[in-house]
């Protein structure tokens, strides 16, 4: 028999190989000992930067239509440009973030920027897929390099324990995960989302209760990926315990690939059976929102508290989800895309403030800091803005764009209580707010000479204000319309 | 000829094993232990479903899945070691710096 | 006679499943799991799934469970018995019936088996064409995985200054 080797398309894959090539890289230069173990941090953002701009290059290649490559394993389209450019701004972000933080700390310079640059390879396979083996693979791909990070630090049993605790839950819900997608398999007998999508709405499945089961048990393994509420009990601790750049990096990241799987199942393979399966995920938005402000209220420690509020915003992405239209899946990739700078600025300033071994990282440390630093007090005041979504920030129009899908598709009750929470949620935002601004300061020092980190700021806020002030421009230029 | 509900069902019932044990047990290597148990599971319903659809991508998917569980293993194995090293134990229980 | 077979290593695979989960000792948790693993990889030869049934007993029973093993002999886990919480049991007890309850459903395939004629059998010759056309993708992304795994382990493990 003759073996057929299937076409394959470089360009396509290039901005996950650069990535992959330059994440074994910056692996292989710990080896090399000497002058060159220090630069692991230019090969790292070397990479980064290349990949982005073939991310470029393939937008303005593949917008039009849809185009896979390596049998249909590897797609190209708006939905994976657009969240390729995330997970890559969100990585550049982090690896200035990181910088001064991993030499202060004496952690292995090499396997972390490794791990970083490898775990955000895995998260473009999740979004530029329709084949479930790839998702699977790539979530695993992200998620194990992910464990590593968060327990990265590992002369500290904090860190250690988040690495079991979220080890622990996230391969038990990557076993969720695998039963749904074989129950998926025997409705339909494909593996490919496309397939898979045309079978069901041409005729239903030949099993449709184990059609069902599979649905809960997706949801059930993304729930806890992405951090929605009956399954969110992981994230405070693995946030507080991690690292704070690491947190500021899986916070979006690992949140930003969860969706756009969840969105290639839910949207384009299930979307003919929606009134199957909208209710629950209905529930459980209400649940992520209103259980994300509730227990963000009592938080004491910076880095909890903004794990609530990352609960509350997986729920904000839900709705997006529910909504299903061409709008909505825009939404979520502004939404996700204006998250990136405004929680990785606030986690920056929390990496900033907390100091060596982040021993200031309570609420109250940040008293009084207007008086001794404006600029990063400022700074601040306009990344919780944007994450309470107060105009004319980037975080008020990613959920104006969610609720406007949401409105267009029929569902205003959610609508409304969407809007309910994220005025409630401006409460626990504003706390912290006043804290800096109208308290005298404490004693708390803070040591601000770290350029790469600033830079990182400067950007996060830049991109905060401007995607806030250029909504719809920005919205054309991610998707070309 | 075995029927296919058949198989189904243990794979039902190792994996419902499995869930409990994640959920009952103390011991950071039993609660992985019950993991693999679910994993293996969710095999044998895909290598059940290639047979009954007679095409082979579930199969090649269990192959996948089990390059990921030898790898989550390793890491796994390294994060308790290390836990151990540090704390002397591996109950879940007692890994309380945070609030769980 | 198939029935038969299947029955007999179905009852192992269970009972050793359960008593994976029962015992207190570590050790006699690894070794009821490598049973559960052998029966398994006798059910899949049933399903026609040659390679992966060796691969079962290779990759699970053999380096898997080894590595288990190891760990449990060299943490010495022995006289570490938690006592465990009643509360717990009754969490446990609930999942088991959800689980169950949201499981019936399979019972709704009549479906049969395909003959085996009908279908190319799991041999390592028919995965191994498949693996290296269509899913060559994937497979690249296993060798990632396996890279991040093997630099996890010394991450965590190795002495550092």
């Amino acid at each position: 028999m003759e073996i057929k080797i299937p076409d394959i398309n470089w360009l396509m894959a290039s901005p996950i190989v650069i990535l992959s090539i330059f994440g074994m890289l910056t692996l292989i230069f710990g080896i090399a000992k000497g002058r060159h173990t220090k630069k692991a941090v230019f090969v790292a953002l070397l990479g980064t930067l290349l990949a982005l701009v073939s991310n470029f290059i393939c937008l303005f290649e593949f917008w039009q239509k849809t185009n896979s490559t390596f049998s249909e394993m590897l797609t190209s389209d708006y939905i994976s440009t657009g969240f390729n450019f995330i997970f890559l701004t969100v990585t550049l972000l982090s690896i200035f973030v990181s910088h001064k933080y991993v030499q202060d700390e004496n952690l292995p310079e090499n396997e972390y920027y490794g791990m970083m640059l490898l775990s955000a390879a895995g998260m473009m396979l999740m979004a530029s897929t329709t084949n479930l083996v790839v998702v699977f693979t790539g979530l695993e791909v992200m998620s194990i390099a992910l464990y590593i990070l968060a327990g990265i630090k590992r002369n500290e049993l904090k860190s250690l324990e988040a690495a079991l605790k979220y080890f622990l839950l996230g391969a038990f819900a990557s076993g969720f995960f695998l039963y749904g997608i074989s129950m998926l398999y025997g409705a339909t007998g494909t593996l490919d989302l496309k397939i898979m999508a045309e079978i069901v709405s041409k005729n239903g499945t030949e099993f449709p209760m184990i059609l069902m089961v599979g649905i809960t048990f997706l949801i059930v393994g993304f729930g806890f990926k992405v951090a929605l509420a009956p399954f969110h009990v992981w994230t405070p601790d693995v946030y507080e315990g991690a690292s704070s750049p690491v947190t500021g990096f899986m916070s979006v990241g690992a949140k930003a690939a969860g969706f756009a799987a969840f969105m290639r199942v839910f949207d384009v393979a299930l979307i003919s059976i929606k009134t199957d399966w909208i209710d629950v995920l209905a529930v459980l938005a209400i649940l992520t929102m209103v259980i994300g402000n509730i227990l963000a209220l009592q938080q004491t420690n910076f880095k909890r508290l903004l794990a609530y509020s990352s609960i509350t915003h997986a729920g904000y992405l839900l709705l997006g989800i529910i909504a299903g239209n061409e709008l909505s899946s825009q939404a979520i990739m502004f939404y996700l895309f204006s998250y990136a700078f405004m929680n990785i600025g606030a986690f920056a300033i929390i990496t900033l403030v907390g100091n060596k071994n982040e021993q200031f990282v309570n609420v109250t440390d940040f008293t009084g800091l207007a008086k001794k630093k404006p600029l990063l007090a400022f700074l601040l005041t306009i990344f919780l803005f944007s994450l309470a979504g107060i105009p004319p920030m980037a975080g008020f129009f990613g959920k104006y764009f969610i609720f406007s899908a949401l409105i267009k598709s029929g569902a205003t009750n959610l609508a409304i209580i969407g809007v309910l929470n994220a005025v409630v949620g401006v409460y626990y935002y504003l706390s912290p707010i006043v804290l800096v601004w109208m308290k005298e300061p404490n004693e708390v020092e803070i040591n601000d000479t770290n350029p790469m980190l600033k830079f990182a700021l400067i950007i996060s806020a830049l991109g905060t204000i401007l995607i806030g002030i250029f909504p719809s421009q920005v919205m054309s230029f991610l998707f070309q319309i | 000829m075995v029927p296919v509900s058949l198989y189904l069902f243990l794979s039902v019932v190792l994996f419902s094993v499995g869930v409990v044990g994640v959920l009952t047990r103390k011991n950071a290597i039993i609660i992985f232990m019950s993991i693999e148990l679910m994993l293996n599971a969710v095999n044998l319903s895909l290598i059940t479903f290639s047979r009954m659809h007679g095409n082979l991508d579930g199969q090649l998917l269990v192959f996948f899945v089990m390059t990921v569980a030898a790898a989550e293993v390793a890491v796994g194995l390294a994060i308790i070691i290390a836990i151990f090293k540090k704390k002397d134990t591996v109950n879940v229980d007692e890994m309380n710096l945070m609030k769980w | 006679m198939e029935l038969a077979i299947f029955i007999v290593l179905a009852v192992l695979a269970i009972s050793s499943a359960v008593v994976v989960i029962t015992q207190k000792s570590p050790v006699y948790s690894v070794l009821a799991l490598v049973s559960t693993f052998f029966a398994l990889a006798g059910i899949y030869v049933l399903l026609n799934a040659y390679f992966l049934a060796m691969i079962q007993i290779a990759v699970y029973a053999g380096a898997i469970m080894v590595l288990f093993l190891f760990v449990v002999m060299l943490l010495n886990l022995k006289e570490q018995y938690y006592v465990e919480n009643p509360k717990k049991i009754i969490g446990g007890v609930l999942g088991l019936a959800f689980v169950f309850a949201l499981l019936f459903p399979i019972f709704e395939i009549e479906k049969n088996l395909v003959p085996e004629s009908q279908m190319p059998v799991g041999d390592a010759y028919n995965i191994g064409i498949r693996l290296f056309t269509d899913y060559v993708f994937p497979f690249e992304i296993a060798s990632i995985i396996l890279l991040i795994a093997t630099v996890g382990a010394i991450v965590f493990t190795k002495k550092h200054s």
